[in-house]
């Protein structure tokens, strides 16, 4: 099957399945009484999932619900501690032996870091 | 096949929903510092290149008023070769790879389809170690040990005084002078190396469905090549760093030619990074431009399989090309013929390009924005950069200009003609998507007038200047050689450059503050970064797209005259 007719068929399919009016971007339109929106000052509200391996009938493929937080990656402190500890361990290659002892356990401990804070997520 | 569909919050019925305190990460200092999103990081990339640009643009201002008039003292001769040193450092390692790569950061994985670097937390670490890296390199100046053997720092000048007593009149490079350099750019690498793995990754795994590798944006490609340049190109660098750090600590001899080792074997190993190095500036700057000569030309890139593959061929042919910068120090006859031919050889897919180009213009109905003055400014200087690198490359003119003035010319038409005006053109285009602002076109022209006229009085001269005799780095002159009214033109012309940056910055300052909302796609543009919200959300794409040409968004606009309906590929 050349390129052009594998890509006509899940255009088929989207042309003749998509009932929903396509949003014109890509995009969400938030709703003002969401609950992120009402939440107060220093507070977040963690967004659970509620819909996921939601099977439409009409549908031939599967559409899974997921929180933006599910998909995104998560933040870390870690890459900037790492790099913090190396150029404090390369300062001290230069100037003090004891900068040079500090930054190797800070990398060190970075790296464990890093590496409990993967296993945690 | 399976999709997935992105909510921002829980419904207002979620029966799970809990109440919490922010974590640090979610504060907005937190949320920079800990960020793992593309698009942060390529903002970050962005602000720290131009701050270090900044920094880089004073101390050319102190060598350009340094030699502005014959038997100048701005300066101190020590200084001197610290500033020298420290501007091509700078402007290398610290402006253009950052810059270049947070573009890639930004753009890349939204013209993918992808909804962020195959490796997260790597990208972050890769922009930290660039950071504090250039704290390391610039703190040199506090503690007055700046590196001063010049930017490619040539051993065994760059030795202790111990391993090159005798070679020269002065003592070689006593004090932490190199290890800053050797240090910093080992940190550098590290940083850019942890970018190419990432780039890499995401090039090839995380594409959009249907976007096969022809399909690709063509800056995702020249991001593709320049990742593999650094993967292979850096090496050579670090192991030359470490070798030259043993020879400072360690007591060994590896360029000290008394003591059986070769000072050759430096410039050898530094120039197989350096060169490949001038591709890794130049190649995604070439991206960029491919990117915006379509959209403000209003027809498809012309020869797009031409500028992808001859970007490969560049990229093969800049490790073939590295000793055209040692042709005076003596090589075998045979070595100089091969370099010669391979130098003029990589001009040809170069040219390619540039013919591809002007054939992407050529018939388009033009529209003159900011981004297309910068692109068709980025074509005409690097033209002249790559015409006199090609006259570099003839072995007797090399050995009559070498080291010259006129070296300093090619190389500046090339970086700063070249890739700086890319950079430029890319910040015109982009920085709608990144703030849902346009720039003003306005002070946009003015900038682009002024780093025009200002950065070719600047450089040309210096052809002059190098065909009168005049060596690169020397600290001062004498007001009898002729070289008077050069030098000075050159200085008038890096201050209105730094006239020009000014008007840049305020642009950026006023248009982030009151421009003009943009929308989404502001130049009604082609590829998939332009199909999603301005500033982009943190999933990028509420869906991912499917592409059935190299136009995704363009077909999505006109689906009756689609790509992918009337051109196969």
């Amino acid at each position: 099957m050349s390129q052009e007719q594998q890509d006509q068929l899940p255009l088929q399919e989207v042309a003749t399945e998509a009932q929903e009016p396509a949003s014109a971007k890509n995009e969400v339109t938030q709703d003002a009484s969401t609950p992120e929106m009402s939440a107060k000052e220093g507070e977040v509200y963690i967004d659970v999932p509620v819909a996921s391996g939601k099977k439409r009938k009409k549908r031939k493929f599967r559409e899974r619900l997921v929180y933006e937080s599910e998909i995104s990656p998560k933040p870390s402190i870690w890459p900037l501690a790492l790099a913090f500890s190396v150029a404090l361990l390369l300062f001290g290659l230069i100037y003090n032996v004891y900068f040079l002892g500090i930054g190797a356990v800070l990398v060190l401990v970075c790296i464990i870091g890093w590496v409990l804070e993967r296993q945690k997520a | 096949m399976a999709t997935q569909t992105i909510i921002e919050s829980p419904s207002i019925e979620s029966p799970s929903r809990v109440v919490r305190r922010k974590n640090f990460s979610e504060t907005y200092i937190g949320e920079w510092i800990t960020t793992t999103d593309h698009k942060q990081l390529g903002i970050m990339y962005l602000v720290t290149g131009f701050f270090f640009f900044l920094v880089g643009g004073m101390e050319a201002l102190l060598i350009r008023t340094q030699l502005a008039v014959p038997n100048g003292h701005v300066l101190s001769p020590e200084e001197y070769n610290q500033v020298f040193t420290m501007h091509g450092t700078t402007m290398i390692f610290l402006f253009v790879i950052p810059v270049l790569a947070g573009f890639g950061n930004y753009s890349v994985p939204l013209m993918l389809g992808a909804r962020d670097m195959a490796f997260p937390r790597m990208n972050a670490f890769g922009y930290w170690v660039l950071f504090f890296g250039g704290i390391f390199l610039q703190s040199s100046f506090l503690f007055n040990s700046a590196p001063n053997g010049g930017w490619f720092m040539y051993a065994p000048l760059s030795e202790l005084q111990s391993g090159c007593g005798g070679l020269h009149a002065v003592a070689c490079t006593p004090g932490a002078n190199s290890d800053f350099w050797l240090l910093g750019t080992l940190m550098l690498g590290i940083s850019s190396i942890a970018g190419s793995v990432n780039f890499v990754v995401t090039i090839l795994k995380l594409r959009a469905p249907g976007m096969s590798i022809n399909r690709m944006p063509l800056f995702t490609w020249m991001i593709l090549v320049q990742a593999f340049l650094l993967l292979f190109a850096l090496p050579s660098l670090t192991a030359a760093s470490v070798l030259l750090l043993l020879d400072r600590h360690a007591g060994t001899h590896f360029y000290v030619a008394q003591a059986g080792g070769d000072p050759l074997l430096w410039q050898h190993l530094f120039w197989s990074f350096g060169h490949p190095e001038v591709y890794i500036l130049i190649l995604p700057a070439f991206g960029i431009i491919s990117e915006i000569l379509p959209v403000f030309s209003r027809k498809p890139i012309f020869g797009y399989t031409f500028i992808a593959w001859s970007g490969v061929a560049i990229g093969f042919l800049s490790f073939t090309v590295w000793a055209h910068h040692m042709f005076a120090v003596g090589l075998p006859p045979i070595a100089q013929a091969f370099f010669a031919a391979s130098t003029t050889l990589i001009a040809i897919p170069t040219a390619v390009k540039i013919f591809n180009w002007i054939g992407t213009i050529w018939g388009g109905k033009i529209v003159l924005k900011a981004p297309m003055y910068f692109a068709l400014g980025f074509i005409a200087m690097f033209l002249i950069g790559g015409l006199n690198g090609a006259a570099l490359a003839v072995v007797p003119f090399d050995y009559q200009m070498t080291d010259s003035y006129f070296v300093v010319s090619h190389l500046h038409y090339v970086l700063f003609g070249g890739t700086a005006l890319g950079v430029f053109a890319g910040i015109y285009y982009w920085f709608p998507k990144m703030s849902n602002k346009y720039l003003s076109e306005g002070l946009a022209q003015v900038h682009f007038w002024l780093v025009l006229i200002g950065l070719n009085l600047t450089f040309f001269p210096m052809h002059i200047l190098g065909l009168l005799g005049m060596p690169r780095r020397y600290y001062t002159y004498p007001g009898t050689v002729g070289w008077n009214e050069l030098n000075l033109l050159a200085t008038v012309g890096a201050f209105i450059i730094a006239l020009s940056v000014l008007v840049f910055m305020y642009n950026i300052i006023v248009s982030l503050k009151n421009g003009k909302p943009s929308g989404s796609d502001p130049w009604d543009a082609f590829t998939l970064e332009w199909d999603t919200t301005s500033p982009p959300k943190k999933y990028n794409f509420l869906e991912i797209p499917i592409v059935r040409s190299r136009r995704p968004f363009y077909d999505k606009k006109n689906p009756e005259i689609a790509d992918w309906k009337t051109v196969t590929h």
